[in-house]
């Protein structure tokens, strides 16, 4: 990455993680963060709710959650659709 | 929940000493690259945000939306994220301080449900059939939180249905069962008369004694409206056996413990009837001997403190639930059996200690009140030690029992005043203490 932005690789890596504390303290304010051609990553909540442990058979209940959702975007999705990368 | 575009984020990187612009680029490339790679290698993890993934879809049939007949949706590409440990926990920073807890029983859904029933053997294939279920409906639809109920057996998923509704009630329980503490409080010089009691009664509010304090919004558990008139009917076919008691034991005891080992016990058969056949036979034997035990060991007058809620409550509760008819054991065992196998010895067993702890504690608490108010209960001599030169009962409550308030417990438990002249030498005797259970 370093080498296309042009920036040196120590820098390009802090920035990185810049841009990364940035997504996050977004979503700590539950923010959406939107990257045009990307997606989208938003902050979701989920309710709590009663599973059943599989080993113990117990039940269990899981507190609700913040959870982050990546949407992708159209454009990228369809791409990927009907080019279908290697995979 | 606002939106923020990429020139926000750019901002970050402007105190970098880039401007607006190359702030942009980069961030733009970055994410460009991001695309690339997962086009090229299905599989791109950042560290401290996650995972993104290329996963085939395989081809399937469905029903064409716009003409309502089948076609083939053919197999297809998409991209998943997966947020890593890091960026997972500062996203649920203001739920951090949950967990996941493990129910026993409480039917409300904003609790819990309930716990598998006495079926213990058939539900072990329900639940582990249901849990794939489980994890895709409450996900699917958070709003009909009865969703998952519905993939455990029809009982709990009724249950469930009643006890989400229940909600609101769950106070009306707490209510109940106060009034019940308060009321036990009169009953109580009748409990000691009972010389025969089971476990079985004891062993049910035991176990609600227990639960409580995490069980308590569950705890209200199965009391939906069609179970009232049931625990009604259950209350007075309890009443009717009294097993040695004189008749006029019942009407006091009755009437406060019927709230307490109704509610858990008709509660219980509700699920455990459909399928009450294992766990019955199994029941009878643990809870028959362990009945004849706590007989003896209970001696009548040893609680004679109407102030102690606790043991008040497995006092009247024993007497109603005893019944030996057929009937009446069908919803105990039901209870019983409620635990899992594993749990009921242990439940019985520390039933049996809480009478015998119980008995040991109450003069002490008559003799001083503030171990009477306090939070815990003397249960018996947990050590003796020696007095060192220069110490105070303040510090010994301190290094023994860990604050220094409690020298009350120590006091009390040596028979001396709080600033008896303790001397070098002296043997003061630490109690026992047991976190007295709340009822809230």
């Amino acid at each position: 990455m370093s080498s296309r932005t042009g920036y040196t690789k120590v820098f390009t890596q802090q920035m990185m993680d810049d841009l990364l504390i940035a997504m996050s303290d977004c979503f700590i304010e539950g923010d959406s963060v939107a990257v045009a051609g990307f997606g989208v990553f938003e902050v979701k909540k989920k309710m709590e709710r009663v599973i059943v442990n599989p080993t113990t058979g117990a039940n269990m209940l899981v507190p609700p959650k913040l959870v982050l959702n990546f949407r992708v975007s159209n454009a990228w999705k369809d791409e990927v659709r009907t080019g279908g990368e290697n995979g | 929940m606002g939106k923020v575009s990429i020139m926000q984020l750019a901002e970050v990187l402007k105190q970098r000493g880039l401007n607006a612009a190359e702030a942009t680029a980069f961030v733009d490339t970055a994410f460009d690259i991001i695309r690339e790679a997962l086009q090229h290698d299905d599989q791109v993890k950042i560290k401290g945000l996650g995972t993104f993934k290329i996963v085939g879809v395989g081809a399937r049939q469905s029903v064409d939306v716009n003409t309502g007949e089948r076609i083939v949706i053919g197999g297809h590409e998409k991209i998943t994220f997966t947020p890593d440990a890091v960026m997972r926990e500062m996203v649920n920073k203001p739920f951090s301080q949950f967990d996941t807890v493990i129910l026993n029983e409480g039917v409300s859904f904003d609790v819990a449900p309930d716990s598998p029933p006495p079926q213990d053997p058939p539900k072990v294939t329900e639940p582990t059939a249901a849990h794939p279920d489980l994890t895709e409906t409450p996900v699917a639809s958070e709003a009909p939180t009865l969703t998952p109920s519905e993939n455990n057996t029809t009982i709990i998923s009724a249950m469930e249905n009643n006890g989400f509704e229940e909600k609101p009630r769950s106070y009306k329980w707490l209510a109940w069962l106060l009034l019940l503490l308060a009321a036990s409080g009169g009953a109580y010089y009748f409990g000691y008369r009972e010389a025969k009691t089971d476990v079985k009664p004891e062993y049910i509010v035991a176990n609600t004694v227990k639960v409580r304090p995490d069980d308590i919004p569950a705890q209200e558990v199965e009391k939906p409206a069609d179970e009232v008139p049931q625990e009604a009917e259950v209350e007075t076919e309890k009443k009717e056996q009294p097993q040695e008691e004189p008749a006029q034991q019942e009407p006091a005891k009755p009437a406060p413990s019927k709230p307490e080992p109704a509610k858990p016990a008709p509660s219980k058969p509700e699920p455990a009837k459909p399928a009450p056949a294992k766990p019955e036979p199994a029941k009878p034997e643990p809870v028959k001997p362990a009945s004849a035990k706590p007989a003896p060991t209970k001696p009548a007058p040893s609680k004679p403190e109407p102030a102690k809620p606790a043991p008040a409550k497995p006092e009247p509760a024993k007497t109603t639930p005893v019944k030996q008819e057929p009937a009446k054991q069908t919803p105990v065992k039901q209870l019983t059996a409620k635990q899992t196998p594993a749990k009921t010895p242990t439940k019985k067993a520390k039933a049996k200690a809480v009478q015998e702890e119980e008995s040991i504690g109450d003069s002490y608490e008559q003799a001083d009140s503030r171990v009477r108010t306090g939070s815990y209960r003397i249960v018996g001599t947990d050590r003796v030690v020696t007095v060192r030169r220069g110490e105070t009962l303040e510090r010994i409550a301190r290094r023994e029992l860990g604050n220094s308030n409690m020298v009350c417990y120590l006091s009390a438990f040596n028979g001396i005043d709080d600033d008896y002249p303790i001397y070098e030498g002296m043997q003061i005797k630490i109690p026992k203490l047991k976190w007295r259970v709340k009822s809230k």
